[in-house]
């Protein structure tokens, strides 16, 4: 697991709070099925809030080995710690939930301050997310070429 | 119950055996989880989580399912299960409760 001190902790549960509950989430349910995956595998199918949480357990499962599922964890923290440090770079692409943020057109010049309005809050919503689409996608790609460095920051 | 009152349940349980294992700071996560962790885990860890999981399955109530269940702050039907399986695991582990409601670990 990577490691993160109390302070970067704190950092990532004040910057990302609805991304974290996902990823603990996430790593939660993966614990919770090597004891009974029975009430699972019945209950969340039809279920909506947990669902994608879900559906993006098993798209990473389907994928790494079972042992190597924490490594994917990981490399969530390592992109939320990553944009905390580059939260001004300009490297790398910039992912805006344009779903729960829409961003308003008000022309190009002030397309940046808007960016910045839109972004203020983390969405806790567990509706289908751009933001942690992209998050899973990079984390997966990260665990398959072997590169620790993602090519994605969050802004916020 | 409905299907969101379980999911709601499911989610919160898997978000509190997910915190343990994740650097966290925040509210009800990290206060059951630490309870959880400092008392129960070493010996009873699973028994607990096997114990929610079977009492998830159970419960018959309706929660309010106002899709707002990250916010994770209070859920009446959810702490009674937590503290019903805590209990479950030996009467030592009633000190704990009492440690844990006095604010102990705030």
């Amino acid at each position: 697991m990577v490691t993160l001190n109390d302070n970067e902790s704190i950092q990532l549960w004040d910057k990302f709070p609805g991304l974290m509950k996902r990823i603990s989430a996430l790593l939660g349910i993966h614990n919770l099925k090597k004891l009974n995956t029975t009430v699972f595998e019945d209950n969340i199918e039809e279920s909506s809030e947990i669902g994608e949480i879900f559906d993006s357990y098993k798209k990473i499962i389907a994928i790494v080995k079972e042992d190597d599922f924490d490594k994917i964890i990981e490399n969530l923290l390592r992109i939320l710690s990553n944009s905390l440090n580059n939260n001004n770079s300009n490297s790398g692409a910039v992912l805006i939930c344009t779903k729960c943020h829409p961003i308003k057109q008000y022309g190009d010049k002030h397309i940046e301050k808007v960016h910045n309005e839109a972004t203020e809050q983390d969405c806790d919503c567990l509706k289908s997310c751009p933001i942690w689409d992209m998050l899973i996608f990079e984390a997966i790609r990260m665990y398959l070429s072997g590169n620790q460095n993602s090519q994605i920051s969050i802004f916020n | 119950m409905n299907k969101n009152t379980k999911s709601c349940l499911l989610l919160r349980l898997a978000m509190i055996e997910g915190a343990v294992s994740l650097p966290i700071s925040h509210r009800e996560l990290i206060e059951k989880s630490t309870l959880v962790k400092r008392y129960f885990f070493n010996n009873n860890r699973d028994k607990i989580l096997e114990s929610m999981l079977s009492e998830i399955s159970m419960v018959k109530e309706n929660c309010c399912s106002n899709n707002n269940c990250l916010n994770l702050d209070s859920c009446s039907i959810f702490n009674d299960l937590f503290e019903k399986c805590i209990k479950k695991f030996g009467s030592e582990l009633d000190g704990a409760i009492d440690a844990y409601n006095s604010g102990l670990f705030d």
